[in-house]
């Protein structure tokens, strides 16, 4: 069975969660989304601990979509500890933010973000962008 | 030679003859003076009666003199008196200075300290305005993403299932988040500017603003006519804050008009020389060498009535409400111009269009300067 490639969403703001399933609904897009709801959770899932050891249900992504203000540990955090872990290297990180701050786009290239976007109000330009980010990454040839 | 050389007594006069011819010499003299001839009894009677008589006057004198030497010691006493009572008085005006002196110099620490301290609490204040700003730009805008985002959906996927007027509710719900999310940026904007250190640069005014007007379609025909009159110089200023200025600027041209007309705009730059403008510019007497550079921003818009015109330019002040719009670009305008040392101006009346204009140094002092030519002059 060929399954598709997942992305796992790091985001704490329910509303925002709900916004990119319904975008990814419009963009036409089928791909699993799994949710990471702060800092602690994403690395935990990632790391395979406790009930993430199951890779049947908490396949690991293709592309990680990261909030920067989270609770318990910030995208930073989160980002840092990603690009410490050797098989994680070359994972597609991409930060997904309200702030609009110079240094948190500099600080986030510095920590070795795969790209960095500024969250967007419309469902149309939210699916637009992610269709482009399925585009780049969540695609069978990409994700192999 | 000389008196050894004739040493005959009397001629010459006795203090030259004492004095020149030796101690030797005297006794002989004092001799000769013995053997003048005269009664020498009478003579004696005479000196003693004459003695006696000089005793008295030297009594009275001293008499006189010790009576004066009291008066004089009463003078001198009270002399002294005073000069005690002033020399005490110094002594403590000196103290007095001294006390004043190292209080003053207390103050003068003291000062200096609350100067720090208020300096340090300022900082702390404006790190936590960052804080408070970012937190405005991260957790207030995520529930109006919200309400926009979702009211939007909700609108396309109930075009059949709502009634128009129940439709219509939630179209003012979607724009009532899209205002105030437009509001909470310009706010933050404006709180940016008044922040930003602008360091001065030399800004080319003409690329700046010819760029904007490609990169903007609401600037281009057929939604306006916009007409750069003049190559605008390089001006002293900030890319960024200029920015903010001219786009504010244009906004305004082409939104104040009459429903349905084209916004007809015209842009040009003039060189003025300081004094002429305003009162206050007459204060800065080194620049009023130099011309400034000002900007025109003319439209044929609705205009602004006089007693408007220092209003505008207040934070939050909208004179009409059937204009979109958050109250904050004209003073943005201000403030950016305020902080590159120039001024801003009006000059407007209903049905008549109104004329902005920004006046800002021109940056001939800088390495690359460009002359202020225009194209086709006023």
């Amino acid at each position: 069975m060929i399954s598709q490639p997942v992305m796992l969403y790091v985001e704490d703001e329910r509303t925002d969660v709900l916004l990119l399933r319904v975008a990814f609904t419009r963009a036409g897009l089928t791909n699993p989304v799994h949710i990471a709801v702060d800092g602690a959770e994403a690395i935990d899932y990632l790391a395979g601990n406790g009930p993430f050891a199951d890779r049947n249900q908490h396949p690991l992504p293709a592309l990680v979509l990261l909030d920067l203000n989270l609770p318990k540990k910030s995208g930073f955090e989160v980002l840092k500890w990603i690009r410490q872990q050797p098989q994680f290297s070359s994972l597609p990180v991409v930060i997904y933010t309200s702030s609009v701050g110079l240094i948190d786009k500099d600080t986030a290239r510095l920590f070795g973000a795969t790209d960095y976007f500024v969250k967007r109000s419309g469902v149309d330009r939210i699916a637009e962008l992610v269709r482009s980010l399925a585009e780049r990454w969540l695609t069978q040839s990409a994700s192999a | 030679m000389g008196a050894n050389a004739t040493p005959s007594a009397g001629k010459p006069p006795p203090e030259r003859a004492a004095s020149s011819s030796g101690s030797d010499r005297e006794p002989s003299q004092l001799a000769a003076h013995e053997d003048t001839p005269g009664c020498l009894d009478s003579q004696k009677v005479g000196e003693t009666a004459q003695f006696h008589e000089n005793m008295l006057a030297m009594n009275e004198a001293l008499m006189v003199g010790s009576v004066r030497q009291h008066d004089l010691t009463d003078a001198a006493n009270s002399l002294n008196a005073r000069l005690q009572a002033e020399i005490v008085e110094r002594t403590q005006v000196e103290a007095a200075l001294l006390a004043a002196r190292t209080e003053l110099a207390q103050a003068n620490a003291e000062l200096e300290q609350k100067v720090l301290d208020r300096t340090a609490s300022l900082q702390e204040t404006v790190a936590e305005l960052e804080h408070f700003s970012y937190t405005i730009t991260h957790d207030m805008r995520a529930p109006l993403r919200a309400m926009y985002s979702l009211g939007g959906v909700l609108m396309e996927e109930c075009t059949e299932c709502l009634k128009p007027s129940r439709l219509e509710y939630i179209r003012q719900i979607v724009d009532a988040a899209e205002r105030m999310d437009k509001l909470i940026t310009d706010a933050l904007q404006y709180s940016g500017v008044v922040r930003q250190h602008f360091e001065p640069e030399p800004v080319d005014a003409d690329a700046l603003l010819r760029g904007m007007l490609k990169s903007y379609p609401e600037f281009q025909p057929p939604h306006a006519n916009i007409h750069i009159d003049t190559h605008l110089p390089v001006v002293l200023g900030n890319q960024a804050g200029l920015t903010q200025c001219f786009s504010n600027l244009l906004a305004n041209a082409v939104k104040f008009v009459h429903p349905g007309q084209i916004p007809e705009v015209r842009v040009w730059a003039e060189s003025v020389q300081s004094q002429q403008t305003e009162e206050g510019a007459i204060e800065h007497a080194p620049s009023t060498l130099n011309p400034l550079v000002r900007i025109w921003f003319e439209d044929k818009g609705i205009g602004i009535e006089k007693q408007y015109h220092d209003k505008i330019w207040q934070m939050f002040q909208q004179l009409n409400k059937s204009y979109e719009g958050t109250g904050i670009g004209l003073a943005l305008v201000r403030k950016v111009v305020d902080r590159l040392g120039g001024k801003v101006g009006v000059e407007s009346e209903p049905g008549h269009g109104s004329r902005f204009w920004i006046e800002l140094k021109p940056a001939n002092s800088q390495p690359h300067p460009k002359p202020l030519t225009p194209d086709h002059p006023q």
